[in-house]
């Protein structure tokens, strides 16, 4: 049997869309045989069906339930014919030419079609609430720690805290009578989703980088059996930073001084170190120094670097 | 007891089983031929329907004694249940009442 299937996302929001699409792909001769989250699967089909998605969130769980569900749907001529895990019942029916078209809709009044709705919504509503606290965890590290990780983070919670939010809105405006107003919303929460895509990939692919304040970074080819260099930097306001420092390079000894009026304010050296540690500093001028020994060790032709960093 | 009014659907239901027990499709064909097509009950509907009032004990399930009729789920109507449909009666009653003295009884 010839077989078609269609790439698509439709959101929640926009269920009554996506079942305007399946029933128009029936009217081509096209029979839902599987529909899903991201695709659909159709059937070349003579018969001519109906199509209605509808959402129910509890029967999954218990077994009364869904029986009664599923009786009471099937009493009515309609055919289930697959449901996705998150709650959302693809349902048909035989359509006869020329009859009623009450004979095909699931809610026949705006009460019961709010408290389907509404259950939705109750658990779009957990959803934000797990966002918000994503977000406030994220605010506060990203305060402490300034990694980007959690800047984008914050981003994407409150991309999608606003996402869920115009769903909860367009699902409010559904009415038995007025049908789908939704049409010109989609394109505000296509746009709201794609801003949580990019900045959850870009929270992905930066998990370990963090905003530096001032940093520096060493690298020399160790062909000097000593060296020394000085560099300064300024900090403008009193506050507590926290200081980074990385040594790669296990051919040599690296010291690391940082200065403020020639008493050494931190000290550091050895072969290999990563270390993160927190200081008080006052605003001033200060000075790294960094020192190289290579102590005869070795291969003479390796890099060796050294990155500080005050965040 | 205070309650809200009830939807249309929530009434036929209750009015639909004041005989005996019923299954959802009788109960939906029995409105639609009370009311001339008027009220149809949407499984959807339905279930939501069903679901609430078995929440608030006003119907219980129950299974026919007919072995052909084996699958079929059958709710009737409670005590509370009638209770909530003789309070509707009368409020609905009143409303005709009170249209009455103000639009005569052409109405």
């Amino acid at each position: 049997m010839e077989k078609k299937i269609r790439i698509g996302i439709y959101f929640a929001w926009d269920y009554d869309r996506e079942e305007a699409k399946v029933n128009s792909m029936a009217k081509d001769g096209w029979q839902l045989k599987k529909g899903g989250l991201f695709h659909h699967t159709y059937e070349r089909s003579n018969k001519s069906y109906r199509y209605k998605i509808d959402y129910n969130s509890s029967a999954k769980f218990n077994d009364e339930s869904y029986r009664r569900y599923i009786t009471l749907f099937e009493e009515q001529g309609w055919e289930l014919i697959n449901s996705t895990f998150n709650g959302w019942y693809y349902f048909r029916k035989p359509y006869i030419e020329g009859s009623n078209e009450n004979e095909y809709e699931l809610y026949t009044d705006d009460f019961s079609l709010r408290d389907m709705l509404s259950r939705w919504t109750f658990i779009a509503r957990i959803i934000q609430v797990y966002f918000t606290v994503f977000f406030v965890l994220n605010l506060i590290h990203f305060i402490l720690e300034k990694r980007y990780f959690n800047g984008f983070a914050i981003l994407s919670s409150l991309f999608g805290i606003l996402v869920f939010q115009s769903g909860i809105k367009s699902m409010k405006r559904k009415s038995v009578q007025e049908g789908n107003r939704s049409a010109k919303r989609i394109n505000v929460s296509l746009l709201l989703f794609i801003g949580m895509l990019l900045s959850f990939i870009l929270m992905v692919a930066t998990p370990n980088k963090y905003h530096y304040d001032y940093w520096l970074k060493y690298t020399q080819l160790a062909n000097n059996d000593t060296e020394k260099r000085i560099e300064t930097f300024t900090i403008e306001k009193d506050n507590s930073y926290m200081l980074d420092i990385k040594n790669s390079g296990d051919r040599g000894i690296i010291r690391v001084r940082i200065l403020k009026d020639d008493s050494v304010i931190y000290n550091i050296g050895g072969l290999n170190y990563s270390l993160t540690t927190r200081h008080e500093l006052k605003k001033g001028e200060y000075q790294i120094e960094i020192e190289y020994d290579s102590l005869d060790l070795l291969d003479k032709n390796s890099n060796i670097s050294v990155f500080v960093g005050l965040r | 007891m205070k309650t809200e009014p009830l939807t249309e659907s929530y009434f036929f239901i209750l009015l639909c089983l004041y005989n005996g027990p019923n299954h959802g499709y009788g109960i939906m064909q029995e409105t639609s031929s009370l009311t001339n097509d008027r009220v149809k009950i949407g499984s959807g509907t339905m279930y939501g329907a069903v679901n609430n009032m078995l929440k608030k004990r006003w119907i219980i399930e129950t299974r026919s004694d007919k072995p052909e009729d084996d699958r079929k789920r059958l709710y009737q109507i409670t005590g509370i249940g009638m209770q909530i449909l003789e309070q509707e009666k009368d409020r609905l009653k009143e409303l005709v009442e009170c249209s009455k003295k103000i639009m005569g009884w052409g109405c």
